[in-house]
This record gives C-alpha cells, structure tokens and sequence, in this order.
C-alpha cells in the first residue's frame, strides 16, 4: 500500500471513530449509528464535499453535526441517517452560500434553532426559507454590516 | 525545493494553516482558500533554496516540511522589511516628474502594498498591477519577490534620474507630448535616450534637450548602419556616461543596457523614416506641430463611404477610381478607409501622388506611431513607407 492510501485509510479509520464514538452520548436520546451507518455518511460527506467544491481537514463537521443535532424532538432512529445525511449536505452548502462568514458553531445553531422552530423537522424549509434568508441577507452585507456595528 | 515535498508531506502544513485560516472556527474551507493557502505554503518553501541548516534535517537527510514552511516564512518576512526600508529610501527622495501613473504607483500604491500583503495565508498575492513600466520589467515573479524587485529596479532608475535637473527632464517630456502626465510611459527611458544622443553629438548630457541640428548629426550617424553596428554605438556611449558621470557604475550600466537593443531598432526605424523627433527630444512637440498646421477635411457619414467604397472597387480602370478619390474625399480618415478596402499592389503609388508632403507626413506619422505597438502594418502602410523611402532616393 503506498503513503498515499496509507494516509487516507488511517484519516477515515479515525473519522469513523469518532463518529461511532458519539454513540455513548446519543443513545441517551434513543438514537445510534451501525458502523454500516457510519460508513455510509462518510461516503456522503466525501460526495458532499466534491460537490461543494470544498476540502476539510481533522475530524470533519460531523461529530459537532451529531452532537448539536441528537436532541432535537424531530429526529428518531427511523430518520436519523438519512436526517444527520442531509444535514450535513446543507451544511456544506450553506457554508459556501454564506460565503465563509459564519464559523462552524454559528451555521449549526442556526440550522438547529430552525429546525427545531420554524421548520419543524423539515429539511426542505429549512434549506430552501431559512438558510436561504440568512445567506441573502450575508450576501447584501446587513448581516455584516450589523456586526461592523 | 518544493517538488521535493509530496502531497502527503505537504497536506498536513495545509491542514495546519487552514485551522489557523479560520481560527479553528471551520472544519472545511473553499477550493479557492484552499489552493491559495497551498501557493503560500509552496511559496515560502520556495524561499529556502538549497540553503538548508543540517541541524533541523530529518533521518532521510530532509528538512520536515512544517519546518522548511517555518524557515521559509521568516526569510520571506525579513524580505518584507528589507522591501519597507528600501521603499522609504526611495520614497524619501522619489519624483514622479508630474507623470501620475509614477506617483500612483510608487506614492499610493506601494505602501497599499505593505499595509494590506498577506504573507501568512495569501503570499503569491501582490495586490498591485505595478502599472508604471520600468525599462527592464519584472517577469515570472510574484508576491514579495515581484515587489522587491520592482522596488530595487525602481531605485536604479530614480538614481539615473536624480542625475539630472527637473527642469530638463521635464522638459523633454513635454517635447514628447503636452499630456505626458497622464501617460504611461518609461521616464528613464526617454531621458537615457535623450542623453545618449548628446553624447553622440557631443554635447553635455545634462542639456538633454536635443535640437534640430542635433537631430541632423544623428541621422548622420544612425544612417545605413546596420543594427547591431548601431547597437555598438549606443552601448559604447552609454559606458561613456556611465564612465564620465556615474563613476563607472557597473550595476547602473547592466540595467540601461537592457533597453538598447530596442533603442537601436527604434533609432534605425525612425531614421529610415526621418522622424527622429520622436525618440531625441526637444523642446516642441511633434504632436502639437501637427495640431496646429494640419486640420483634416470633413467626414463622410458612414453610408456615403460604405457606397463610394463599393463604387470604386466595381472600377476597372485606375484612373477611374483616382478621378472619385480626388474629387469625393475630403478627409485623411475616409482616405484611409478607401487604401484598405479599394486598392492594391502598385495603385497606391498613384493614390499617394495625389496626396499634399503635409498630408504624407501626417500619415507616416501615424504610421510611426502605429509600427512601435504593433508590428503588423496594412498593406497601403508598408507601401507608403516605401513610396517615401523612393521619394528620398530620386
């Protein structure tokens, strides 16, 4: 195996650590990962990333998108891969939207506060209203300008 | 030295300053942020050349890449203060001589420069477009590098200029054009070659203003010489001034040397076209010469030209087509228009017969001006260069 593949194998196996790790904390809330799920929203997260055209580096958005979101009323086991997938999805999206001016911590509180809010659950709302608003509002420099203040 | 590095050497450097990119508020950045932290760390390697300190190598005899980025980062820094303390040299005795692209882009840009340059996460960025033309511009570099540079060869130019009285420099540059404060052109150049020619005709090369008698002298002198025959004389006037008024400053005499090739050719071109008012200066301008005693005719709207162009090109006969152009065309402009489109091969000759000097000179003017930016003239151009040069002869 070369360096290369060696570098990237030893990357995934700890991402996927400490996606699994999460677990401990998460079934407090009735919620847990298989490493079968584990390995599907990295692969997720590796297309997501293609398509956004971005690269990240350590353990990646997904712990924090686990931990923030594992106790919103609107996420249950039937859900939960597919809801913490498209989570992370838009995340990425959105980042770029916002054009990197809100760190990690701000995007992801705003999407929960919605997601448990206004939207409801809804993935749709939230990406298509809510981020939607806020990334308008960032691009026209209220926001910003808000901040400047 | 940084081919010496592999993507896996180098992507924990990256991961690294992308953390302290985003002040380990991100996880991920942009393609875009990525590449341009990736040119900055490959940029600051770059720096350390083969001079690499044994005490920091690693088992493989390779200095780590984090290390080699550190290294290289503190040599780019104290290039950026070496760069500040050349700049307030300058600036302290820097004259732009009225010409505002010079100012702006020594006065107003440079410190922009130092204020804003972001040798952490964005070092290949100069930020400024440099617009002022130096005689030897800097190619094939970029950040710090490119600026140093600009600055030390802008240095060997202020020297060369200090030399000389405002006065006179001001006044030659008015000889080249009324506007000259607003154009983007080489001052040095236009005084070295100024000097030059003085040299040549022996006159003090602080006057730099050359007269029409001098003008004389260097027709006789650059006259059916072969180019690299007049490359000869123009260097060995150059070490000349160097040798009699710099003090045989070798490093000032490399550098002009970089513009006499191109002096030469111009030299040889406007001799051929006995216009060496437009590189040896004087006090009156070619332009506001033209300006004063020539005024073109009047325009023919766009449609009216369109169908005295088909008309004639329909023409079999030549003096048919010579009969239409002396009795329809008024001005230099729609003239110009009928020579492209309507004729051909020997015909010009005739079409310049009918021509004033005023209106020739007025064209090989032009014609001058057009060849110093572009080498491909029409086809009329280069026969009117040649109905000129035939003229002379007989």
């Amino acid at each position: 195996m070369d360096e290369k593949k060696l570098l990237i194998n030893m990357s995934q196996k700890h991402m996927l650590q400490k996606i699994l790790d999460c677990t401990q904390y998460t079934e407090k809330f009735g919620i847990k990962l298989s490493e079968k799920d584990a390995h599907l929203l990295l692969e997720s997260r590796k297309s997501s990333l293609k398509e956004q055209e971005r690269i990240e580096f350590g353990e990646g958005i997904l712990p924090k998108l686990i931990y923030t979101f594992c106790d919103s009323p609107y996420i249950y086991q039937g859900n939960y891969v597919e809801t913490i997938g498209s989570l992370q999805e838009i995340f990425y999206l959105y980042k770029n939207e916002c054009l990197d001016e809100l760190t990690d911590e701000e995007l992801l509180t705003y999407m929960k506060e919605h997601f448990d809010g206004d939207c409801q659950g809804s993935l749709e709302f939230l990406e298509e209203t809510c981020l939607e608003e806020l990334a308008r509002e960032i691009r026209g420099g209220s926001l910003l300008g808000d901040d400047d203040e | 030295m940084m081919n010496e590095y592999s993507m896996e050497e180098i992507l924990p450097v990256l991961a690294t300053r992308a953390s302290k990119y985003t002040s380990n508020e991100s996880t991920s950045v942009s393609y875009d942020v990525a590449r341009q932290l990736m040119g900055s760390i490959l940029y600051c390697i770059e720096a350390n050349g083969k001079d690499v300190s044994t005490e920091i190598l690693d088992s493989t005899n390779k200095m780590p890449a984090d290390a080699a980025f550190q290294i290289g980062l503190a040599k780019r820094k104290e290039k950026i203060s070496k760069a500040k303390n050349l700049y307030e040299t300058i600036r302290h005795s820097f004259c732009s001589y009225q010409n505002e692209c010079y100012y702006d882009t020594v006065i107003k840009g440079m410190p922009a420069f130092f204020l804003r340059y972001d040798v952490e996460f964005d070092a290949t960025n100069h930020i400024l477009t440099l617009d002022y033309p130096l005689i030897y511009p800097v190619t094939d570099q970029t950040g710090i590098d490119i600026i140093h540079e600009y600055l030390i060869r802008t240095q060997i130019e202020q020297r060369f200029l200090n030399h000389f009285s405002t006065d006179s420099i001001e006044m030659i540059l008015n000889g080249y054009d009324k506007n000259h404060a607003e154009l983007i052109i080489n001052i040095c150049k236009l005084v070295l070659r100024n000097a030059i020619g003085c040299m040549l005709v022996g006159k003090s090369v602080y006057k730099l203003s050359i007269s029409d008698e001098d003008r004389k002298k260097l027709k006789a002198i650059g006259e059916n010489q072969p180019l690299s025959e007049l490359e000869r004389i123009l260097s060995s006037a150059l070490d000349r001034i160097i040798e009699e008024e710099f003090e045989s400053n070798l490093n000032l005499a490399d550098y002009l040397k970089q513009d006499i090739k191109e002096f030469a050719y111009e030299y040889k071109t406007y001799c051929e076209l006995n216009k060496l008012n437009r590189i040896f200066l004087g006090n009156r301008t070619v332009k506001s010469q033209n300006e004063t005693i020539f005024e073109d005719g009047v325009l023919m709207d766009d449609e009216a030209l369109r169908s005295l162009i088909d008309k004639i090109s329909g023409m079999r006969l030549l003096s048919d087509k010579l009969e239409l152009v002396k009795n329809q065309i008024k001005s230099l402009a729609d003239l110009k228009e009928v020579l492209i489109e309507c004729f051909f091969g020997d015909e010009y000759e005739e079409v310049f017969r009918l021509l004033s000097n005023e209106e020739i000179m007025i064209l090989q003017t032009e014609i001058a001006t057009k060849s110093e930016y572009d080498d491909n003239l029409d086809e009329w151009e280069t026969a009117l260069i040649r109905f000129i040069k035939n003229r002379i002869k007989s």
